[in-house]
């Protein structure tokens, strides 16, 4: 992978014009250096071309070959110049020069839907937003197909697959007659919690000002600064504080009376219910008081659809406490990784607008590094090796292959997986050696292939001293360490993880 | 270029459905002269580099640049020169002329794709045609021809053009054509009025020729030519003393 060459000057605009409107234009300039790319350059052409069929009723497609780009505007005034995009041939090309065809119609059709950016910025961490939010085309349309038809949903993936930028992504893009809320849970601790952050998540949005309590709407809160709403829900607090299920009981009465319909949406609801549980017995009870009460809400609310995002593990979790069958009305919703396709259009889509250009070889040897392509992770390797090639100018497959291990598995990128270490200071809720367990079952998965499930259980309760809770454990893992069990197997899928866990978790045995 | 309503009803009768509409009839034509395009550009950029150590020997002036427009004949020009092509008969003595159609514009038309180069004096346009008749890169990829209009003798021209035309064809694919111009600034501000003022008219009402272009007409544009050929000579004069030892280098 290599720094872009931007200075080039000479060489060939393939362009799209509306058919409707000339003034919509797009356009690709790729520099060229001479004779020698004369194949080469009719591969991308040809490619290209063979792609516009797909937009052929709408678009007029021409080449035109170009002396000095930057004066562009004299010889081709037409062209929008704000939407001409520069790539160098090889990006669309393999090794043997073959033309990839994916990578020319996912620039053609965030060309024409106009995405802005054009190119998703690297935001490891940050909620995928605008046309950042890549290639989940097919979910909001599934759920909201499946709310429309009256269903509520259970949305469930492992940590940092996008979740919360899927459900995002929902409430920005609602459908006609809907109100959306997206309320956060995490934090909270307790059904009171539960009920002031749907109050909070109400506050927020205009459109669910009518949703209030009749006393808080008239103050229209969501014209209010920040630290006025903390005030307006602190205000709250105390009659939620008295009797939550009165208050919450009427809120939903009072949404339930009005036109439009309102999805509400409860992300990170995993984290609530565990850190509901402590050690007390009580506190099982009280988890099961608020999902008892909030089945009973659901199935009384006719104007409320629900969306409760989750871990994969949150119902073996819920079960291993005792707590089971409050979630069954829900219908299940599993959100999937990047197809492996899609994972290599992101590489060489969010590179591409770093101006780096990057080979295939290099795009299969990134994933292979890493294993099966964890948003949040691919965005951290993705950063690493722009800077790195920036800063480089160049690099080889060796480069990158020292990239991931000295950058992104090296003590600089250690606050990247602080998050790792905080889950596993969570397990000791669920026994003194829990966490100790933990550990040695990811100690002895990061030094192996795969383990058996026996094997797994042996190690479990050789440091735990028991084989409680090794189920729910298990299941938490494959959804905090990306660890899957196939075929009475049990492995590591994000080969980085493993990585990681063998240099900075192996701590001996505990 | 706008049609004519001869290229309109010959785009009706001939072209294959559903391109046979002004409309549409240029996606017919488009993809077929893609690769001249392509071709265009690669030769574009490796001229430019065989004359870079020109530009740079000659860096004090402007020497020569690419001219940016009339790269390709359009889809109109392409269908005006084919119909044009099969109602061209012989001139007395000379062989019959080439007859375009739609089947095989692509592989006879010579200047589909081409492009000018624009030089400041008549001797920078011969530096300029000896670096590309000389390169063993161009020769390696193309046969080449080289044909000079700036010294014609009046009795064998038939326009006021004044320019060195280089046509390559392509060895690897026979029948690929791309035609290179070299010219000096006068040499192409003449072309573009001409092209203008003559061409044009001529095409767009071919039966009304000796109306719109009486003969004087025609001998005033060509002595404009003849007249801008005077002045390339006396500034290429004026060089050579502004330019002291290299006059009497160039000399010999």
């Amino acid at each position: 992978m290599r720094l872009r060459d931007e200075n080039q000057k000479t060489g060939h605009l393939l362009i799209f014009i509306s058919k409707e409107e000339r003034a919509n234009n797009f356009s690709f300039f790729f520099p060229v250096e001479g004779l020698e790319q004369f194949d080469s350059l009719l591969k991308v052409i040809e490619g290209f071309e063979h792609c516009f069929q797909g937009f052929k009723n709408g678009y007029e497609f021409i080449g035109n070959s170009v002396a000095d780009i930057g004066r562009l505007e004299e010889i081709l005034p037409e062209i929008d110049k704000s939407r001409m995009l520069r790539f160098e041939l090889e990006e669309f090309l393999t090794e043997d020069s073959q033309f990839i065809e994916n990578f020319a119609k996912i620039v053609i059709e965030r060309q024409i839907k106009k995405e802005s950016p054009i190119f998703p910025s690297i935001r490891p961490g940050a909620m995928a937003t605008g046309s950042n939010f890549y290639d989940r085309n097919k979910e909001p349309e599934e759920i909201w197909g499946r709310l429309q038809k009256g269903k509520n949903l259970l949305l469930r993936a492992p940590r940092r697959y996008g979740k919360s930028s899927l459900l995002n992504y929902i409430s920005e893009n609602s459908l006609p007659g809907w109100r959306v809320c997206h309320v956060d849970l995490e934090g909270g601790k307790s059904s009171e919690d539960f009920v002031e952050y749907t109050l909070k998540g109400l506050i927020q949005r205009q459109e669910c000002n009518v949703c209030l309590p009749e006393g808080l709407s008239v103050l229209e809160p969501w014209k209010e600064s920040e630290r006025n709403k903390l005030e307006i829900v602190r205000n709250e607090r105390k009659k939620i504080r008295e009797n939550w299920q009165e208050y919450a009981g009427a809120m939903f009465k009072h949404i339930d009376s009005l036109g439009d319909k309102l999805l509400l949406i409860f992300d990170e609801v995993s984290f609530l219910l565990e850190d509901m549980i402590g050690p007390k017995v009580q506190d099982k009870n009280k988890v099961n008081e608020l999902l008892i009460w909030f089945r009973e809400a659901r199935k009384k609310a006719k104007k409320i659809s629900f969306i409760l995002s989750g871990s994969e593990h949150l119902p073996s979790f819920l079960e291993s406490f005792g707590i089971e069958g409050y979630l069954d009305d829900l219908e299940t919703v599993h959100l999937g990784l990047f197809e492996s396709q899609v994972a290599r259009e992101f590489v060489f889509l969010v590179l591409a607008g770093k101006k780096i250009v990057i080979r295939l070889p290099e795009i299969y040897l990134m994933l292979a590094l890493m294993g099966d392509p964890i948003p949040y992770f691919l965005q951290l390797f993705l950063d690493i090796l722009s800077r790195v090639c920036t800063e480089k100018r160049s690099l080889s497959l060796e480069q990158i292959e020292k990239a991931y291990h000295q950058e992104l598995l090296g003590p600089e990128s250690k606050r990247y997986f602080e998050t790792i270490q905080l889950q596993l200071e969570r397990y000791s809720r669920y026994g003194e050696r829990s966490r100790a367990g933990a550990e040695s079952i990811l100690d002895e998965l990061a030094v192996n292939e795969s383990i058996g499930r026996k094997d797994i259980e042996v190690i479990w309760q050789e440091v735990t001293g028991g084989k409680e809770r090794f189920e729910v454990m298990l299941s938490i893992l494959q959804d905090d360490f990306y660890i899957k069990e196939d075929k009475g197997r049990v492995f590591f899928t994000s080969k980085l993880i493993k990585d990681w866990w063998e240099r900075h978790g192996l701590a001996g045995k505990r | 270029m706008e049609l004519s309503e001869e290229d309109k009803k010959f785009i009706v009768e001939n072209f294959p459905y559903p391109y046979n509409t002004p409309e549409r009839f240029g996606e017919f034509i488009l993809p077929r002269v893609q690769i001249h395009h392509g071709l265009c550009t690669t030769t574009i950029a490796t001229i430019k580099k065989l004359l870079a150590p020109l530009k740079k020997q000659y860096g004090y002036r402007f020497f020569c640049d690419v001219d940016e427009s009339e790269k390709q004949k359009s889809p109109a020009s392409i269908i005006d020169k084919i119909r044009r092509s099969q109602t061209q008969n012989a001139k007395r003595g000379e062989p019959e002329p080439d007859r375009y159609d739609l089947n095989n514009f692509a592989r006879k038309i010579t200047d589909l794709a081409r492009f000018r180069i624009v030089c400041n004096f008549l001797s920078d346009v011969e530096k300029v045609a000896e670096v590309i008749s000389n390169s063993t890169e161009l020769s390696k990829t193309f046969n080449i021809r080289r044909k000079s209009s700036i010294i014609l003798r009046p009795k064998n021209r038939d326009s006021g053009e004044r320019s060195i035309k280089f046509t390559l064809e392509l060895k690897s694919q026979p029948g690929l054509f791309l035609e290179i111009q070299v010219m000096t600034q006068l040499q192409e501000a003449w072309d573009k009025k001409d092209h203008f003022l003559v061409y044009e008219q001529r095409r767009k009402f071919p039966d009304k020729d000796e109306e719109i272009f009486p003969d004087f007409l025609d001998a005033k544009m060509f002595s404009t030519a003849e007249l801008l050929f005077v002045a390339d000579d006396y500034f290429e004069w004026l060089r050579k003393k502004r330019e002291g030892t290299k006059f009497d280098e160039e000399e010999k």
